[in-house]
């Protein structure tokens, strides 16, 4: 395929993925706690890749849409996306340097680390809701599946992934 | 724009936009959990929305019916028969039932008592059911346009469902009855006991306080929301009780209760639009201000 055409790379610019991430969180998937964030995992993808595009302010301003999306408290995902977004600037080397096994446990526990920060900021709040570990993991594990596969994906689309990586 | 240079040669970690986005987010979030002050982007949010959701629960409510349609091919047969046979019995039910409620009006009439207040319902149809381990709640395709008010009463062909509790334009919000620290005043069909139901979070059950160990109650009993506080109508039935733990170390009996309405099952629920007639005679002061006073409502 011919990459090199305005269309195509308009097409694979980082926001389509993310809307398409949004969208696919916005699919009617039920309450249940295993449903995996699609658009997190979109989101930490775009930030570890493309920080120049992707960076807090888009983290902020998709949380405050999945929170009234969800009908959740405002600012609750803003949070939580500008801290996961935050952590992966921060050891952006280490994940890029990584290999395929040790960058995806590495996204395991950022992903962890964001139900935390959930279930944190609601005890925080006072608000009494059911807690288990397998809230954290079952979810996190997901979203890995998912990490990996989006990066299988891309890394065979996207030339330049290769270049960030060599 | 915010991050012009190459991430590689960028100095530095981003401390200052990480305290900047935190604080931003900090103060959202307490302007919409503690003065409930951020309606307004909830409502412009919403908006740009619906349409979205709308279109998203397409696939899914057309696989849902299709399923259903392979169903009644396989089973139409039997449906049918045995579907016929309860239209005979309702009949029959539907002829005492009108009876029954001339002699009552009758009888009301001769007491000099105020009617009830009647109510029409709302048909609305669920568009989805988010993802919130902090409540309990589905989006329903009816709002203020509609007529729907807060705090009106919702339910399915089953039984009670919840209670209407944010409203926009085309769409309003819907507190399930498994929503957390979620009260309904009730009472137990088969001998009138009083109690408060209680919802206690994601896929639990209900359960039922203040019922000492004594109580008069057993699994299989059915319970209808008795009407005491005025939001919900009298008569309508709410749960069934499906396991009794009478434990000898507390006074108090754990009554978990299994909701009649089932919200996976159905796509269409009716909104009560129901409001509470204030001029018929009240239960007394002391009972009134001691169930208020236990029910701690959900938002």
């Amino acid at each position: 395929m011919d990459f090199s055409s305005n269309k195509l790379r308009s097409l694979l610019s980082p926001f389509f993925y993310l809307i398409v991430g949004f969208i696919l969180n916005a699919f009617p998937w039920g309450n249940s706690f295993w449903i995996p964030d699609f658009l997190l995992v979109m989101l930490s993808f775009w930030v570890l890749h493309n920080p120049d595009k992707v960076n807090f302010l888009s983290a902020f301003l998709l949380g405050l849409l999945m929170d009234i999306q969800t009908s959740h408290f405002l600012g609750i995902h803003a949070i939580i996306y500008v801290s996961v977004c935050f952590v992966i600037i921060y050891y952006q080397r280490k994940l890029l340097n990584a290999t395929q096994l040790g960058q995806s446990l590495m996204m395991l526990l950022i992903f962890i680390m964001s139900q935390f920060v959930l279930f944190l900021l609601l005890y925080i709040m006072g608000v009494d809701t059911k807690f288990s570990i397998a809230y954290l993991l079952i979810p996190s594990l997901i979203d890995t599946v998912l990490w990996i596969v989006f990066k299988k994906y891309f890394s065979s689309r996207i030339p330049f992934l290769h270049h960030h990586q060599s | 724009m915010l991050r012009s240079s190459p991430a590689l040669f960028n100095q530095g970690t981003p401390f200052l936009k990480l305290f900047f986005f935190l604080l931003l987010g900090s103060v959202i979030l307490f302007a919409d959990f503690k003065l409930h002050a951020t309606e307004k982007i909830r409502l412009v949010g919403n908006n740009f929305l619906l349409p979205i959701q709308k279109v998203l629960a397409k696939p899914g409510k057309l696989a849902h019916e299709s399923l259903e349609y392979f169903q009644t091919l396989s089973s139409v047969r039997t449906k049918s028969e045995s579907q016929s046979k309860e239209i005979e019995n309702l009949r029959l039910m539907a002829n005492q039932v009108e009876a029954l409620e001339s002699e009552n009006t009758h009888l009301k009439k001769l007491l000099q008592l105020q009617h009830k207040s009647s109510y029409k319902s709302l048909a609305a149809e669920i568009i989805f059911n988010p993802s919130n381990p902090a409540s309990q709640k589905v989006i329903v395709n009816r709002g203020s346009a509609d007529g729907v008010k807060l705090g009106m009463p919702v339910s399915t062909v089953d039984g009670l469902m919840g209670q209407v509790v944010r409203v926009f334009e085309n769409s309003s919000e819907v507190a399930l009855l498994q929503d957390k620290d979620f009260a309904i005043p009730v009472l137990v069909e088969r001998n009138g006991l009083r109690t408060v139901l209680f919802g206690i979070g994601r896929a639990e059950p209900l359960e039922l306080r203040f019922v000492t160990n004594l109580a008069d109650l057993d699994v299989g009993d059915y319970l209808i929301t008795s009407g005491i506080d005025g939001t919900y109508p009298a008569g309508i039935p709410v749960a069934m009780i499906s396991k009794i733990d009478r434990s000898s170390e507390s006074s108090g009996a754990t009554i978990s209760c299994k909701p009649l309405a089932k919200i996976d099952q159905y796509q269409y629920l009716n909104i009560l639009l129901y409001e509470p007639n204030l001029t018929t005679p009240q239960p007394s002061e002391v009972e009134t201000s001691r169930n208020k006073s236990r029910i701690k409502r959900g938002n």
